[in-house]
């Protein structure tokens, strides 16, 4: 729903984090680095939250520690 | 990376180096990532046999500053000396804009994510803002073999070409 109201807001923004939260990093990556570029015109409060606001989504959706804390559910449903 | 892109471009301002982490500034997601991403160089470092930051016995820093130490100030930047020097740390912040004072939700997080790591990090005494620990310690830990998997991200959905875990984690110099 976030994402869906974001690609009203703003399509390339859009893009970028949709593509690398389903794991098409090489194919946006390019795109990612312009969108990194335009930040960095923009003053360093902006560009830090944006930053902010992506790595959070990043970190909470995309992104696991290790493949041996991913395994930890079916270890416990092995023991168990 | 794209933690490691906004630290590149420089868009936090923290101190990133061999004896220091800053994440004053940081999202939660942003500041787990960036720990990840300074222990990995870390690790890159001690493997390259970079040494980290040794402590010394207090006494030995008072020979050091034995002319300075009957002013209060002094004593606040021998701590700093103390601290700078012979620890490293990771500054969270202790959470003045919380809600309840001290109670900042990255400090928590940090703190959670070291210590389910099994890290060897701290809260110091004198700054609870200040997760830290010696460089020795730190070195040991690192050193083990089931640490790299720890620090290693990973996409949970991936089409891509993984990349290389050292490439962007270089290592850093004293």
């Amino acid at each position: 729903m976030l994402l869906d109201t974001l690609r009203v807001f703003d399509n390339q923004v859009y893009g970028v984090t949709n593509g690398l939260l389903m794991g098409y990093r090489e194919r946006v990556w390019l795109r990612a680095e312009i969108l990194f570029d335009e930040l960095m015109r923009m003053d360093s409060s902006t560009s830090s939250a944006f930053y902010n606001a992506l790595t959070d989504m990043l970190w909470h959706f995309g992104q696991v520690k290790s493949p041996a804390i991913r395994n930890v559910p079916v270890l416990l449903l092995l023991i168990f | 990376m794209v933690a490691i892109e906004g630290r590149r471009r420089n868009v936090w301002k923290g101190d990133w180096s061999i004896s220091c982490l800053d994440l004053h500034m940081m999202s939660c997601g942003a500041a787990c990532a960036m720990v990840h991403s300074w222990l990995l160089s870390l690790h890159n470092s001690v493997f390259q046999g970079i040494q980290l930051p040794k402590f010394v016995k207090y006494e030995s820093l008072l020979s050091m500053n034995f002319l300075l130490f009957s002013f209060n100030w002094i004593k606040k930047i021998k701590l700093l000396i103390t601290v700078s020097l012979f620890y490293c740390s990771i500054l969270t912040g202790w959470g003045k804009h919380s809600k309840v004072m001290g109670d900042g939700t990255l400090k928590k997080a940090v703190e959670a994510l070291l210590h389910g790591m099994g890290s060897p990090f701290r809260i110091y005494e004198n700054n609870l803002g200040r997760l830290v620990s010696t460089g020795e310690v730190l070195a040991a830990w690192l050193t083990q073999p089931s640490v790299f998997n720890l620090l290693v991200l990973y996409d949970v959905l991936n089409h891509s070409q993984p990349a290389a875990p050292s490439h962007d984690h270089p290592a850093l110099q004293n």
